[in-house]
């Protein structure tokens, strides 16, 4: 055990002189970490402002200036009061607001008469202000459609005469909903992206800073050091083990680290800390029992060292690292060891508690044995000299 | 014909004269740097698997237009409601098969929000459609809203059958059967005026665009390794001993990476035409901004090789590089959904540019006169990259 320690030990000083180590463990998975985090954190920032003209001055012209001064109090929208068509136009083409709404003259009046009236939208294509603010109209629109529905099938089906129609205009209004929205909140979702690619990251450095052992041991068999070390009286197998020691401290400390930028400088929280320690050492392992396997099934360290890139950005992009992917191809996600730690860690996030892991971990451990059960018999390859 | 080498072989640059060896010296280095390519069957996996797993995953299934994901887990009878949801343009519906795994959608952030609708509504008494959404996320009153004006609509219809059978004394056929006379028209319209027809939507088009830069990119940066490779084993140092000046060998080495790049540009070019019917429009426009943006690849390539010392350096860094310059020029989701600041970063990236002109060309139909800026731009970074790259391989040469 010694002998391990004194190697896993000279292992982590060469790995750390070495700057790429560096860059795989720290630089990099904080650097994405980060410009993901920032890059992707406000695409859910909703910012709406909308112009709006009201040239009707009637029924139609206060229900949506109602209707957006709701929305405004529920912070989804901006409104700009202008003053008419042609100032809701210039706000729109000056980029002031994102679109704009006016009621034209005469809109009240034709919806007493029965007749159809319209709202003008001045928008872009495709852009969210716009489906904002047709979404203000239509939820306005509803309204009087409700009237002229209950008036309409009154009058169709003969309860009411045409002239007494106006009756049913106060029953139409005053009707309970038929459909209502009940709000179930949920407390505690995952608070900004941060929470996510942190993780997302560590997962997938991992298999990089684990992958670096076994590269290294195939290295010192063709520099021969191997040899040399094979004329020591220690067994073989404490060569193995303090290699692995070194990798997994190098990649705990780097999961760690990447814990604590993440919290402390971006606001992303982890969730439950055994929860994402357990995680984080099952990960590990199955990161270790995987690229052991590739080692053993190649030949040179240039294979060793290609194969584990190949097999570990494809694992990375499956598993949802550089995000989640489209809902038919999820269950491919689940099918990776980091798509599975991804999954918990992310649950963890989003304030589940430590039951979340169990599956997850369940899975990652299936990886580990199977990879572990097919390497272990092949492993002393890597130290023969 | 045949200069005799009497200047010494360490002049670079323009006052150097290209000797007559040099074509076949700068053909040699280039089929040697591609047969090597070639042989490297890892290598290939990433020049000319990946681009196409990433179109194939994140190519049809973006959804960053600026919809609002919304969550639904809808039964049979709610199908009305389903389909008024999925006809929003604010949003962007995506079925579930339970409220748990909802649930669980919402709170990864996976959706903005979520629905569960349950039928059937025309029953006398209220629907209640259950509005899963976490009331801390910025996005939730927006969806909110879109969803509150679908069910507004839906309710108009069932109110009145209600109000006819409770209020009016209608038995529930005669109700139905009055409203089904109802004429479909709007009782007050949105009439559109849409100023921008040629707003931004992403698709595979967009995602072919995309992964053309950024791995043109990658493989220029992985490419450059070889420049390492060869400084290490000293065949830079031996080809001086040659005939070939540095000159000759610095542009033997250019025109390998710039093969290199050209050939990852090609491969996703008529790969995704192929296997995704990805269209990139004027052949003409596209080949000067694929020329161009091979030259930034090229010089990227060349200065990444002249200033690291080993390859295991360079195979750790090339990647995240990579992918980092990716991200930040849009080349990994478009720079339109990042905040303003990541904006204006990303035009210090090569890729925007180059984006920007394959959106122009490939999305919006545009032609060589509509991209010059763009290309101005890029033949900037093309000539910054390279004039840096070769005045710091010339020393190491000169050292060697």
């Amino acid at each position: 055990m010694r002998a391990a320690l004194v190697i896993a030990a000279r292992d982590l000083r060469g790995r750390l002189r070495d700057r790429s180590a560096l860059v795989t463990a720290f630089a990099a998975p904080i650097g994405l970490a980060v410009i993901l985090s920032t890059a992707l954190g406000s695409a859910d920032d909703v910012s709406v402002t909308l112009a709006f003209a009201d040239a009707d001055g009637g029924q139609v012209g206060q229900a949506v200036a109602q209707a957006l001064a709701g929305a405004a109090e529920d912070g989804v929208v901006t409104v700009v009061e202008a003053a008419d068509a042609e100032a809701v136009r210039a706000a729109v083409d000056a980029e002031e607001a994102g679109a704009g709404l006016v009621v034209p003259a005469g809109a009240s009046g034709a919806i007493s008469a029965g007749q159809p009236a319209t709202v003008q939208l001045m928008r872009t294509a495709g852009g969210l202000s716009g489906d904002i603010a047709e979404a203000v109209v239509r939820g306005v629109a509803a309204q009087f459609e409700r009237v002229r529905q209950v008036v309409e099938v009154g009058v169709r089906s003969g309860a009411v005469t045409p002239a007494d129609a106006g009756e049913l205009v106060p029953l139409a209004l005053d009707a309970d909903p038929a459909v209502r929205v009940v709000d179930e909140p949920v407390r505690g979702s995952l608070p900004n992206a941060a929470s996510y690619f942190g993780p997302a990251m560590a997962v997938f450095f991992v298999f990089f800073v684990v992958g670096a052992g076994p590269q290294s041991l195939l290295r010192q068999r063709k520099e021969g050091t191997l040899a040399r070390l094979a004329a020591a009286p220690i067994p073989r197998a404490s060569i193995l083990v303090g290699t692995a020691l070194s990798v997994f401290a190098l990649a705990l400390v780097s999961i760690a680290t990447l814990w604590l930028v993440m919290s402390l400088g971006f606001g992303a929280t982890w969730g439950h800390p055994a929860g994402v320690v357990v995680l984080a050492v099952a990960i590990t392992l199955a990161a270790a029992a995987i690229t052991t396997l590739v080692a053993t099934l190649a030949r040179t360290e240039e294979q060793v060292t290609g194969w584990t890139s190949v097999i570990v950005f494809t694992l990375a992009l499956l598993g949802g690292s550089f995000g989640t992917l489209p809902p038919a191809l999820e269950p491919l996600s689940l099918a990776t060891p980091n798509g599975l730690a991804l999954r918990g860690l992310v649950d963890l996030a989003a304030g589940g508690g430590l039951d979340v892991v169990l599956v997850p971990l369940a899975g990652v451990a299936a990886f580990t044995v199977v990879a572990l059960a097919v390497a272990l018999p092949r492993a002393d390859r890597l130290v023969a000299p | 014909m045949t200069a005799a080498p009497t200047r010494p072989r360490t002049d670079l640059g323009g006052q150097a004269p290209v000797r007559a060896s040099a074509p076949r010296a700068v053909a040699a280095i280039v089929s040697t740097a591609l047969r090597r390519v070639a042989r490297d069957r890892v290598g290939l996996f990433f020049i000319v698997v990946l681009p196409f797993l990433v179109i194939l995953l994140f190519g049809a299934g973006a959804e960053r237009d600026g919809s609002l994901a919304l969550g639904v887990v809808a039964d049979q009878d709610a199908g009305a409601l389903l389909e008024a949801l999925e006809a929003d343009p604010a949003l962007a519906v995506r079925r579930f098969d339970d409220p748990d795994t909802l649930t669980r959608a919402v709170r990864r952030r996976e959706v903005v929000a979520g629905v569960v609708a349950a039928g059937p509504h025309e029953a006398a008494g209220t629907t209640r459609v259950r509005w899963i959404g976490d009331p801390a996320s910025e996005a939730t009153p927006a969806a909110r809203l879109a969803v509150q004006s679908v069910v507004a609509e839906l309710d108009a219809r069932l109110v009145a059958q209600r109000v006819a059978t409770s209020e009016l004394g209608l038995s529930p056929e005669q109700a139905h059967s009055a409203a089904a006379g109802i004429a479909d028209r709007p009782t007050l319209a949105v009439d559109q005026d849409v100023t921008d027809e040629q707003a931004f939507t992403f698709g595979v088009d967009e995602s072919a665009q995309h992964n053309l830069v950024l791995f043109v990119f990658i493989t220029g940066l992985t490419g450059g390794a070889a420049l390492i490779e060869s400084r290490r084993l000293g065949t830079a140092r031996r080809m001086l001993a040659s005939p070939a000046s540095a000159a000759t060998i610095l542009l033997g080495e250019a025109a390998a990476r710039f093969a290199i790049a050209l050939g990852q540009a090609l491969i996703v070019l008529a790969g995704a035409s192929l296997f995704f019917g990805a269209r990139w429009g004027d052949p003409v426009a596209v080949t000067a901004v694929v020329l161009l943006f091979c030259l930034v690849g090229t010089g990227a390539a060349m200065l990444f090789g002249s200033v690291l010392s080993s390859t295991d350096q360079a195979s750790a860094i090339a990647a995240p590089l990579g992918i980092g310059l990716g991200m930040l020029g849009g080349a990994l989701w478009p720079l339109e959904t990042v905040p303003p600041a990541m904006q204006a970063l990303g035009r210090a990236v090569p890729h925007s540019w180059a984006i920007e002109a394959l959106r122009e060309v490939g999305s919006r139909g545009g032609g060589l006169t509509d991209v010059l800026g763009p290309l101005a731009v890029l033949a900037g970074f093309a000539a910054a990259l390279l004039t840096v790259a070769a005045w710091r391989l010339g020393v190491t040469l000169r050292r060697a």
